[in-house]
């Protein structure tokens, strides 16, 4: 994408300055030849194809059905994010931290106590809001283990800026620790 | 010198008197669009000025130089500066300036409207000046995003100066689009038919309309979210049955548009500049027109794109993805005609032109970035991040900063009747490209890097510092180059030399007068042959002011233009436009004292100002007219036409026409949000529906049926309003409940208030109708008067009974 | 008037086809539609190609009704087309999706 909107950038940048250099050709220019070619066709050939591949990837994306998933719920209040999620001997809540196995998709169920907040890792995936009386849900998943740093990313007050987590993906032993409610 | 004749009896006419009483009662279209345009200005710098407190906050991380309610503040301003009080009225007095110019008339339709207007935009900005010296201003986002903008998030006045001060200054935008396209449709000179029309009025003609279809969505949502913060009406609240997404529905129908609503007028300027700058006329016509159509149309498909990450299905998502990538088609075309008209001719690097390049090269990135964000699984990395920052600011300073900057070099000799000189300006742009390019280009990077937007602060060492500091330093170069711009705009206004007229020998009708232009534009209306009156007839100017067109003789003290056919451009008949007045301050006073006593919470006192609007609006349309009839009058040129108020379509009849249409769409935006909460909030069904009663149902049904015959009188269409009416307030009062109970009960309450409103209108029309006939009126006997009336009434007849039927049928049914 | 009207009818027959099948998307989906399979789709997916299809033959039909012709040679009618034109590709690009985007997830 970043390839191609350069070399678009690129051409109609050469096109400008070629309009400045070639005062005195006196070829007639066709109306139809720029507008068809230049704005009409161009454009919806390169669109047609990003869309449909865009579309293709969201779907791809999409949170499906499927045994192995973990679902874990975050709720988000001002400036606090609380995660729930089962372990060995009942739920397991933990603040401001979600600790997940790596290697494994985690389906994150959103909700809000106050405002719309909205849950982002950026090296995991995209971000989803969390809206009052509409829980959502964002698949994640960590391919290593590590600690990955997330945020809430729609405007939600004063504390907005200081409204972020972690996220704690463990291999497999580290995960059995955490789900029998050891200290991690 | 029969020039210098005609001059002074046309300026005795249409002048302003000297003095502050003629200052304030002024309506001619000239002084307001300077007017509106040093307004704009100034909010601009005032925006610019909080921009700066922003990158300075940010220029560092962990910064404390403002906290974060007070930075909160500054970039929810920011937004709403730059969007309401500076784009929007920026345009809007460009186009009021120069559209009659364009089109060879000697003012627009309504000319206490464009007053009205600007006095709306004037109090209603400085409401929100004052919130912010107050430090109490907005601080929710521009976006005013529920329930954070909702009475227990937000329990300060702060986001009513929003809701109140921006509705005020809409309804100023609403009534300049009125004026705008019965303008453009019906005030031109004869002969110009639509192909002939110079490209700025289409591209305004297009912008008018969407304003009319877009700005009331925002009205409404306005209306509601006051409403549930004032009274606890719960329409957007979870618990009982409302939904915080409606907001953000509401909110983005109004605010996409609202971007190519920007954008358009400032792209209608480019079209008539690229021509001249390139001696060669536009390549496409045809082509640009349909552009401007498709984008116009296209631009209500893509508001879901900022809701990418709410949650909503993926078909959705896809529908709204598919149009953002189509709406670059029809720019693709313009933008494609653009550089084809540079080949086709021989540009040439004047001031304008730098300007130019500058919009090109900024508008195609952000285009390009807008391309990226319209692929759904790229928007859910880069939404809400600094990305979208530079993608916004890319588009909306590339698409209207540097053509407005290309116009005010371009047609600033027409404002001054000076020459300009050319190093001042070269700098200022250079400074204002490198700076707006080193800001907002490192924005994309910081987004990518993760960095959200409306951070107050940030940590050290996730990589953001460095690129936050060329940035801020970015903004302040950026700053220079504009106080450069204001250095030179001034030195020309006073110091440069005079300019020839035409100095770019342009061929569009506004530089066929004197310049600066006197108070009437032009002593006599031209018959226009094709698109450049002045490349085939260079002496045109010389022509007019001699009187050789249409309309040269003076009568009455009458403020005369011509109205055409609209397809044709045949003359259809004279305009004799109302003079100065302070009947538009009064106005917008009054209007502005029932915002300030619904800011103030003294809600029973807003009931004086309602009825204060009542009696002016009556008095507004008694003072026109004339108690006999002219006929046919002599126009020059041989020709004879009748004047408006002896005629069934008048520029009346147009207004009226349009503005029922933008409160079509603010109804078709309440029925939305009936249907959208009804079918997808949380929360329903609500606990009681409205006692549904045949007998009320029957009554209103009867009185709506009534009032909408065309053969009864007076009294017949009076009674059935007065029982349409009475249906309205029983089912509101008697039979649905409490408003505060659930989102449902708030929107009856709303939707039966609305029609009422509206059946209680048509009947002081009706009233107002009778009594200029009684009176003796010629404009209420055969003119417009009688089928505006009926019109309000048909749409208050058609308000009513889809009210009732929405508030009875369901329990009907169930 | 009319003859503006025209010029802007294929977008306005757009516009309201797109808002359908959005507003019938979401209501497909309250209604649970999406469950009730008819042979390989779902009911909600043959209501809303039922409309897509709808729309297309209307404006294709349109666009044949102002077909450039040698009577019509007047800019407003080629605009009429114009607009007509766009309004059927705009459709036909912007409902693709339903073909087979997922409708309610």
């Amino acid at each position: 994408m970043l390839a191609g909107a350069a070399a678009i950038f690129g051409l109609v940048c050469a096109l400008l300055l070629l309009a400045f250099r070639r005062r005195g050709a006196d070829q007639p220019v066709s109306a139809t030849a720029w507008i068809v070619g230049g704005g009409l066709l161009f454009p919806i050939a390169t669109l047609s194809a990003l869309l449909g591949y865009g579309l293709i990837v969201g779907e791809q994306l999409l949170p499906r059905a499927d045994s192995a998933t973990l679902r874990v719920g975050a709720e988000a209040r001002r400036w606090q994010w609380t995660f729930t999620q089962p372990g060995t001997a009942g739920p397991i809540r933990t603040r401001d931290v979600l600790h997940v196995p790596a290697g494994r998709p985690i389906d994150v169920e959103l909700t809000t106590r106050d405002v719309i907040h909205a849950f982002w890792v950026p090296r995991l995936a995209g971000k989803m809001d969390a809206i009052p009386g509409r829980p959502n849900v964002l698949r994640i998943e960590a391919h290593r283990p590590g600690v990955y740093h997330g945020l809430c990313a729609e405007f939600c007050g004063a504390g907005h800026a200081r409204h972020g987590f972690r996220v704690v993906a463990h291999d497999a032993a580290g995960w059995a620790r955490f789900q029998a409610g050891e200290a991690p | 010198m029969k020039a210098l004749r005609l001059h002074r009896a046309f300026e005795a006419i249409w002048g302003t008197p000297a003095g502050w009483r003629g200052s304030l009662a002024t309506v001619n279209h000239s002084t307001l669009g300077v007017r509106l345009m040093v307004t704009a200005f100034v909010f601009f710098l005032i925006g610019g000025v909080l921009a700066m407190l922003i990158r300075a906050q940010l220029a560092t991380p962990g910064s404390a130089f403002v906290g974060p309610e007070i930075y909160n503040q500054l970039f929810t301003m920011h937004g709403s500066i730059m969007m309401f009080l500076f784009a929007i009225p920026m345009f809007e007095g460009f186009a009021i300036y120069m559209l009659p110019k364009m089109l060879g008339a000697r003012d627009l339709a309504f000319p206490r409207m464009t007053a009205y207007g600007w006095w709306c935009y004037l109090f209603g900005g400085s409401m929100l000046l004052v919130s912010m010296l107050l430090g109490i201003a907005p601080d929710a986002g521009w976006f005013l995003y529920t329930p954070l903008s909702s009475k227990p998030y937000s329990p300060g006045i702060n986001s009513d100066f929003w809701l109140l001060g921006i509705t005020f200054v809409e309804i100023s935008a609403i009534v300049t689009a009125v004026d705008i396209i019965v303008s453009i449709l019906k005030l031109r000179a004869p002969g110009m038919s639509l192909d002939r029309m110079p490209l700025f009025a289409w591209y305004m003609l297009v912008t008018a309309a969407m304003m009319l279809i877009g700005f009331p969505p925002l009205i409404l949502g306005s209306i509601l979210l006051e409403l549930e913060r004032a009274f606890g009406w719960p329409f957007f609240e979870a618990a009982r049955g409302g939904d915080s997404l409606l907001w953000q529905h509401l909110f983005w129908l109004f605010g996409h548009p609202e971007v190519y609503i920007i954008f358009l007028p400032a792209a209608g300027a480019v079209s008539t500049i690229i021509p001249v700058m390139a001696r060669t006329p536009i390549l496409g016509y045809g082509w640009i027109v349909a552009a401007i159509l498709a984008l116009g149309f296209l631009s209500f498909g893509l508001w879901v794109h900022h809701m990418f990450t709410v949650g909503i299905p993926h078909l959705a998502l896809a529908f709204f993805s598919a149009a953002s990538t189509l709406v670059a088609v029809p720019t693709g075309v313009q933008i494609f005609a653009w550089l084809g008209t540079l080949w086709a001719g021989r540009p040439q690097m004047h001031l304008p032109m730098l300007y130019l390049i500058g919009f090109l090269v900024t508008f195609v990135l952000g285009g390009l970035t807008g391309v990226m964000v319209a692929m759904v699984p790229f928007d859910w990395q880069a939404h809400d991040t600094a990305f979208i920052t530079a993608h916004l600011h890319y588009v909306l300073v590339g698409g209207f900063v540097f053509p407005m900057l290309a116009a005010a070099y371009y047609w600033l000799s027409h404002f001054t009747g000076r020459r300009y000189s050319y190093t001042l300006g070269k700098a200022a742009f250079w400074l204002i490209f490198i700076g707006f390019h080193l800001t907002f280009f490192l924005m994309h990077l910081t987004g990518l890097l993760g960095q959200p937007r409306r951070i107050d602060t940030y940590p050290e060492g996730v990589g953001w510092t460095l690129y936050n500091l060329l940035s801020s330093v970015g903004a302040f170069v950026m700053a220079t180059g504009i106080a450069l711009f204001i250095i030179d705009v001034l030195l020309q206004l006073f110091h440069a030399p005079r300019a020839p007229r035409n100095p770019w020998r342009a061929g569009t009708l506004e530089w066929a007068m004197m310049q600066p232009p006197p108070s009437y534009n032009i002593a006599s209306l031209p018959q226009v042959h094709d698109r450049e009156p002045l490349e085939t007839a260079p002496d045109l100017a010389l022509s007019l002011a001699r009187g050789e067109g249409y309309l040269a003789l003076p009568r009455n003290g009458w403020r005369e233009t011509l109205a055409v056919d609209t397809k044709s451009g045949r003359i259809d008949h004279i305009v004799v436009l109302p003079g100065n007045s302070l009947l538009p301050l009064g106005t917008a006073l009054v209007t502005g004292s029932f915002f300030l006593l619904v800011l103030l919470k003294l809600y029973p006192w807003t009931l004086l100002p309602l009825a204060g609007l009542v009696v002016l609006g009556w008095r507004w349309a008694w003072v026109l007219g004339d108690k006999h009839a002219h006929g046919e009058l002599p126009i020059g040129r041989g020709d004879h036409a009748p004047i408006h108020a002896e005629v069934r379509d008048s520029p009346g009849w147009w207004g009226s026409v349009f503005l029922s249409i933008a409160d079509g769409s603010l109804f078709a935006a309440l029925i939305f949000g009936h249907a959208y909460l009804w079918t997808v909030a949380p929360n329903w069904p609500p606990p009681a529906l409205v006692t549904a009663s045949l007998p009320v149902v029957i009554a209103g049904l009867l009185g709506a049926a009534l009032a909408a015959r065309r053969s009864s009188g007076v009294t017949v269409t009076g009674a059935g309003l007065g029982l349409l009416l009475t249906a309205l307030l029983l089912t509101a009062f008697r039979l649905a409940p409490s408003p505060t109970s659930h989102a449902y009960g708030a929107v009856v309450a709303v939707l039966l208030a609305y029609a009422a409103l509206h059946a209680a209108l048509a009947l002081v029309i009706c009233c107002f109708a009778r009594a200029r006939r009684r009176a003796g009126y010629i404009a209420a006997i055969n003119g417009a008067e009688p089928r505006i009336a009926r019109l309000w009434t048909d749409y208050a007849v058609a308000a009513g009974a889809i009210a009732l039927a929405c508030t009875h049928l369901p329990a009907l049914l169930s | 008037m009319t003859a503006l009207l025209r010029a802007a009818a294929g977008l306005i027959i757009w516009a309201i086809v797109f808002a359908s099948l959005y507003a019938l998307q979401g209501l497909a989906c309250a209604l649970g539609w999406d469950k009730w399979q008819i042979a390989e789709a779902s009911l909600a997916r043959l209501v809303l190609l039922a409309v897509y299809t709808s729309g297309i033959g209307v404006l294709a039909l349109l666009c044949w009704r102002y077909r450039p012709r040698v009577s019509r040679r007047q800019f407003l009618d080629r605009l009429a087309f114009a607009g007509a034109a766009a309004g059927l590709f705009s459709l036909i690009y912007t409902g693709l999706p339903v073909v087979a985007a997922s409708i309610c997830r």
